[in-house]
């Protein structure tokens, strides 16, 4: 049974096509996030699923029940905005209170979805208090508390943690995910940043240009990533690329050649042509190993160290390329060191259609 | 723990009055005498009796101070063949500004916010043909106003003043109100209508509450605006309700007997004293809620 279902979504402005022939479905009890850069059409597709946004084409679906033409308030929908969104001249409870009172609900209702709401968030000291009293973090916890009383079946997040700095924003991610672990609630969440999508998604719709790219679990998408637009938007340093050409079971670039030991071609049969290699910078090392073949020897441009590892930069082949290694290595900025990859774990991509062979 | 001795600058840097800060308190200081030059002479001139007006020292201090200008001015001078003072017209003002204000400020707030929440198809052209409106001096419409109004039969009439000065009120309380509530974060409204709040429900739950103080600078513009009227009142009050502002030209202007320049001093002050002390009340939350406006719009 489909939760959420979009079906040959459009939305046109006068010259702009900001959502195109978009076809989704999202599973009862499924934490889908959208993921993409900003402008490539993911909150709008929130808004339109809200029914914020009047579409130009196609249908929304929510609960088997068509809602293209439905108020926002008849969806079952509960939303959670990136500003929080809150009623300054309200308390936190006139905030969590105010969507059931315009609905006409019962007081004694109201009480104890309110109360029910509060204990869930661990907002109950916070009830009188007015929005500017409080800090950002429980801010958005009272905003999430107004999704929630609402008692709906989805939940709608549009970047809910961005306004939030980076301890906060870890920490409210867990509860985020504690949150649908218990609800089970369908949860649609969007975000910019890879680690909150990676994190926290079911599976994980990365779009671009209005349009899903790929759809799949986070790590299919960390480690199967369907194009070269997938595979250098998620990772973080983001993948190395060396152009080059496949001949046979070699990977050719110059006068080099990597053998493809052990690379899972998506189709079966003759590979020549012209392809971008990609390695993730854990995927590199900087000594030997079962199973991983020389690729260069460089000089070290760049030190990062992170503690738990090192981001090593170098050039290679006119790109910029990084390994991660160990935060143990005693490296020094300018030595020369050997490169080895693991051709399993590489990703090839057609020149031409930039698409994963 | 012994004190380490430090040299060169350290701590709060001095403050220091430059000769430029100097010339600027100058200017300003001067300026502001020459503005209440004239509400001074008004003023000395209201509480001096005929006799010591006569002598022509215009800046001296009345030797014997006394009200009698003012209260003739407010109950006894003549307009015209009556006498009953200026406060007939001080009433009628009252009567035409507290409608005309609460009206246009309503009326123009609910077109603001439809106007910025509730984009519909032809709103940009409605808001263009409105802030046209802002524009157009007014004396242009005078005539076909004038004639509308005597076909649906409110010429010369309270109503109709008052409609007259709502119509006029609107372009720019629709633009201020627009302008604030444009300010305001687009998702609280997203919010209230995923909550389930209809047009009328946000306005007056969500939206309203937080215009107070826009609504503060409406009131201050409107009310000053409307008081201070004078061609409007004069042509469409009718004779029975003209306001403050006709009045006082009237007594200022009767040519008949001796010029009692106390009785005109003490008239125009008692005149602009409603707009001077809504300036002087609320002037800190006028200039908060322009500059609120201009940097957020």
């Amino acid at each position: 049974m489909n939760s959420v279902s979009i079906k040959e979504l459009d939305l046109k402005y006068q010259d702009a096509h900001v959502l195109k022939h978009l076809n989704l479905d999202i599973q009862k009890g499924e934490f889908l996030v959208l993921l993409g850069s900003s402008g490539c059409g993911k909150s709008t597709l929130l808004n339109c699923i809200a029914g914020l946004l009047d579409i130009t084409a196609g249908q929304i679906w929510i609960n088997d029940r068509n809602v293209t033409w439905e108020e926002p308030k008849d969806r079952g929908i509960g939303m959670v905005f990136q500003s929080y969104a809150l009623y300054p001249q309200m308390t936190v409870e006139k905030n969590l209170s105010f969507g059931l009172k315009v609905k006409g609900m019962a007081k004694e209702e109201i009480r104890q979805r309110v109360d029910r709401a509060a204990k869930i968030l661990q907002i109950e000291p916070l009830l009188q208090r007015k929005p500017s009293e409080l800090s950002g973090g429980q801010r958005q916890r009272v905003a999430i508390g107004r999704a929630l009383v609402r008692d709906v079946e989805v939940f709608l997040f549009d970047e809910p943690l961005s306004n939030l700095d980076a301890k906060l924003r870890a920490d409210l991610r867990v509860e985020i995910k504690r949150l649908h672990q218990k609800l089970k609630n369908t949860m649609v969440y969007v975000t910019h940043d890879q680690v909150e999508a990676l994190t926290l998604a079911d599976r994980i719709a990365i779009m671009k240009d209005g349009e899903i790219q790929q759809l799949s679990t986070p790590a299919n998408i960390y480690h199967k990533p369907c194009n070269l637009f997938v595979a250098q938007f998620i990772g973080s340093p983001s993948m190395n690329l060396l152009e080059g050409r496949i001949v046979g079971e070699n990977f050719v670039y110059q006068d080099y050649r990597v053998h493809l030991m052990g690379y899972e071609f998506i189709d079966q049969g003759d590979h020549d042509t012209s392809a971008y290699l990609g390695i993730r910078p854990e995927h590199l090392a900087l000594e030997p190993r079962e199973g991983y073949v020389q690729l260069a020897t460089a000089t070290i441009d760049i030190l990062e160290p992170m503690g738990d590892e090192t981001i090593v930069w170098f050039d290679f082949m006119n790109r910029k390329w990084s390994v991660k290694v160990h935060g143990d290595h005693q490296l020094t900025w300018g030595a020369d060191i050997d490169i080895y990859l693991d051709p399993k774990k590489a990703h090839l991509f057609s020149k031409q259609s930039e698409v994963r062979l | 723990m012994e004190q380490i001795q430090l040299t060169g600058p350290q701590g709060p840097k001095p403050k220091q009055t430059s000769v430029s800060r100097m010339g600027v308190y100058v200017f300003l200081v001067s300026a502001a005498i020459f503005f209440c030059i004239p509400l001074y002479v008004m003023l000395v001139t209201s509480l001096k009796g005929m006799p010591e007006i006569r002598l022509g020292e215009l800046f001296a201090l009345p030797g014997d101070p006394s009200f009698a200008a003012w209260v003739k001015a407010w109950s006894e001078a003549c307009s015209g063949v009556e006498c009953n003072g200026i406060q007939t017209g001080f009433w009628n003002s009252v009567k035409i500004t507290i409608p005309s204000v609460a009206i246009s400020i309503i009326l123009g707030s609910i077109n603001g916010y439809a106007l910025s929440f509730w984009r519909f198809k032809g709103s940009n052209l409605l808001f263009g043909l409105l802030l046209f409106g802002a524009f157009v001096p007014f004396q242009v419409v005078i005539f076909p106003l004038i004639i509308f109004l005597r076909e649906v039969g409110l010429y010369g009439s309270l109503t109709g003043i008052i409609l007259i000065h709502t119509i006029f009120g609107m372009p720019i309380m629709t633009l201020l109100f627009r302008n604030y509530f444009a300010s305001l974060p687009d998702e609280l409204f997203k919010a209230a209508r995923v909550d389930g709040a209809n047009f009328w429900q946000i306005f007056f739950q969500i939206m309203m509450p937080l215009s107070i103080p826009v609504t503060v600078v409406a009131v201050i513009l409107q009310t000053t605006g409307i008081w201070n009227d004078y061609l409007l009142g004069l042509i469409f009050a009718g004779r029975d309700n003209l306001p403050m502002t006709v009045q006082l030209n009237n007594i200022v202007a009767t040519t008949f007997g001796v010029r009692e320049y106390n009785v005109n001093m003490a008239a125009t002050i008692l005149t602009a004293i409603v707009p001077l002390a809504i300036y002087l009340l609320s002037g800190k939350y006028f200039v908060r809620g322009i500059a609120a406006g201009a940097v957020k719009g």
